[in-house]
Formats: C-alpha cells, structure tokens, sequence
C-alpha cells in the first residue's frame, strides 16, 4: 500500500469515526404527544370551562438523563388566543414554561431525574388579565411581552398541540457542531490527498503568495467593515431578525467571500499544478449537500423561528451559497482566461 | 510600466507564457503579469527567467535612460 493510500485510509477510518460520533451524540429517544382540541371563548372565558386542557400528559425518568422539551401549537393559527405550556416535576417546580399564540419552542437542555415524573400542562389564557396572571405566577417577575388586546377574542377555536422530549446527551449540540467542523475539515483533507500528485510540485509561486496576501488583507477590511456596520446597528437598537450565530458567521462568510473573489480573479486560489477538476468535484459534491440541507430547513419551516432566520436552519444554505459563489468565480476566471488568451 | 524586453527575449526563443512559466517554475499569468508591468518579480525569480532565457539582468530587467 502506497504512503498516499494509507493517509486516505487514516483521514477515511476518521471521517467514519467523526460521522459515528455524531449519531452517537444525537440518539434520541422521544417522548412525545399529538392531541386536538376544540373550545369557544365567550366573554373572554373559555367554554367548557377548565384551567389545564385534557391532552396535557406526563413523562417519567427511567435514569438520569438530559434533555429539551419542543412544543409547537397551532403553527398556522391567527391570532386570537394565548395559549401557556408548563413542565412541572413531581414536587410542583416549574421545569420549563413558555407562552405564546401560535407557539413554537424549544426548552433549554432540561436534566430529569430518575424516577421523577414531569407533567405536561397546557392552559388557554383568554384574556389580557389571565395571561397576565398567568405571567406572574410562572415567569420571573411577570417578565413576558406585552399583547396587544386584539390577541383575545371570543370565537370558537381548535387548536393542535405536539409535545416532544428529546433526550440527548449533554452538551450535544455544542459536540456535534464542533464534530461537523472536524468532519468538514476531515472532508478537505480527504481531497487535498486525492488530489496530490507526488511527482509534479504544488506549490504557491511569489505572485500567488503575494496576491494572497492582499485577498487577506481586504477581507480582513471587509470583516472590519461588516462588523463596524454591525455595532452601528445595535448602537442605533436596530436588530436585524436573524440569531447571533448567524450574524457572527456571516461576518466570516463576508471575508471568505472577498477573500475568494480577489484570490481567484487574480489567479491566486489554486497552486501550480494543483489538480482543480478533482477540488471542483469536491466542491460541487459538498456545495449541493449544503444547499440540499438549508431547503430542508425551508420546506420544515425551521429556517425562521417566531421572524427571527435560526443559525441551525439557515447555516448549511449560507454555507451551500459560498460555495456556490466560489464556482461562479471560478467559471468567470476561466471564461475571461480563455478571452485573453485568444 | 511593460516589459517589453522580456516578451521580445521570450517570442525570439519561439516560447510562449505557458513555456516560459514552466521553466522558472511559476503560473502563465505570473509571467502575463510581469510582461504588462503589473507584478514587479523578486530578484531570484528574474534570475530564474534571465537564466531561462539565456539573457542578463541588465538586458532583461535594467531601463536604460530614455526608455
């Protein structure tokens, strides 16, 4: 076996290991319930009359274990009623508490302790008074937003509610984004490998390196830039609807971006001899899996949360567009070589 | 400013960019650039060219007065 096979033996054994550690770390089991129901609200009561909805269920511990509650109600519904979901352990303490119309949540990663049994409570909050009280018994100081009245009008409603539990290991989305940058960087190794040839050289010459140096440069300027603009925004209280995640990586993406287009159109990106047909495959490859994911964060509805575009969602499609921003540049490089060359 | 020294030195020997870039070494646009005068190349890289193309510096790189 030749030194090259090994080494894509090694960075494949540890791509496989990475990917294992990433289905590892998000096994799962699940607890969750589906119910409808129907009710009017008259007079700002709910008819028939009751505080927690029948569907509420409950959820016991078989060990120690972490994990976060999702609760979606009514995704499509108007407005027109409030409703309030509480976790409750088995001495009555609050575990996890969200209100909202047409609520979608997730819980932090929540511990359950063994043999604990938490229940499920929903409550239709009719009125501005009942949310309000409702409020003040299960948030902090009664720290919730303000709704307007129109939120509370009598009518007949049905409403669907889903409750899941997800157990996870803890700390496992911060584990599997940190494996799925190792993955990506496993990836590249992979190809960088298959793409050597030993026996030309590849390498960067002093022009390259030199013009790589100002790509950096400009987007070092361009980060500089993105973030200034970014600070005048929040100094101004203009919040964009997009999460931090997000807005953090974009500011890498502006970089990158730069970075690539002055690299590129300066024939700066590839070293001599470098076996591009191999690096384009892979970028397609991996480009089209990106893309790939972000529209099935569209086409799951979880791409925006509550208006705001949620890093998870959205990060695979940003990334997918860099790549794909990347190809274009250098099919226009290739376009305007093959001019200057004639 | 164009060398024009450089592309006369490179058509006489009957080489293109590509030859002569694979010669000393570097990429075509490498040796476009410096020939349009947009990349001044370090001193071993012109050696590497002057060698190449059986020229000096001085006759390859040096602008006489008047030029």
């Amino acid at each position: 076996m030749t030194k090259k096979a090994r080494k894509i033996l090694v960075l494949v054994v540890a791509l496989v290991m990475a990917i294992a550690g990433v289905v590892a770390l998000s096994y799962s089991r699940e607890h969750s319930s589906y119910f409808e129901d129907e009710f009017d609200i008259v007079d700002s009561k709910v008819v028939p009359d009751y505080k927690a909805l029948p569907g509420g269920g409950s959820f016991t511990a078989d060990k120690d274990t972490w994990g976060y509650y999702s609760v979606t109600v009514s995704p499509d519904a108007e407005s027109g009623v409030i409703i309030g979901f509480c976790v409750k352990d088995g001495d009555g303490n609050q575990v996890f508490c969200v209100t909202g119309n047409a609520l979608k949540a997730d819980s932090v990663m929540l511990k359950f302790k063994e043999g604990e049994e938490y229940t499920e409570e929903f409550e239709v909050l009719s009125s501005k008074e009942s949310y309000e009280k409702y409020a003040k018994e299960h948030f902090d100081d009664g720290d919730i937003a303000g709704v307007s009245e129109s939120f509370f009008k009598d009518g007949h409603y049905k409403v669907t509610y889903i409750v899941e539990m997800h157990e996870r290991v803890k700390h496992a989305r911060e584990f599997s984004l940190v494996m799925g940058f190792i993955i990506g960087l496993l990836l590249v190794a992979i190809a960088v490998t298959v793409a050597k040839n030993d026996k030309v050289t590849v390498d960067y010459d002093e022009r390259q390196i030199a013009m790589q140096g100002k790509s950096y440069k400009y987007a070092f300027f361009a980060m500089l830039g993105y973030y200034g603009f970014w600070m005048l925004l929040e100094a101004f209280s203009i919040s964009i609807p997009a999460s931090k995640t997000l807005l953090i990586f974009l500011g890498i993406a502006v970089g990158i971006a730069v970075m690539l287009t002055n690299s590129i159109m300066k024939d700066a990106y590839f070293k001599l001899n470098e076996n591009r047909k191999c690096f384009i495959g892979f970028f397609i490859f991996i480009g089209v899996f990106n893309i790939g994911i972000g529209i099935v964060h569209i086409l799951r509805g979880t791409f925006i949360d509550n208006g705001v575009v949620t890093a998870s969602g959205s990060l695979n499609l940003l990334c997918g567009l860099l790549i794909g921003y990347l190809l274009v540049l250098l099919l226009i490089k290739k376009i305007k070589d093959k001019r200057d060359e004639e | 400013m164009k060398n024009l020294k450089l592309k006369a030195a490179r058509a006489s020997f009957d080489m293109s960019q590509q030859d002569l870039a694979d010669k000393v070494g570097v990429s075509r646009q490498t040796i476009n650039a410096i020939e349009k005068g947009d990349y001044n190349p370090t001193i071993n890289l012109c050696i590497a060219i002057c060698k190449a193309l059986n020229k000096t510096l001085d006759e390859l790189f040096w602008e006489n007065e008047g030029n």
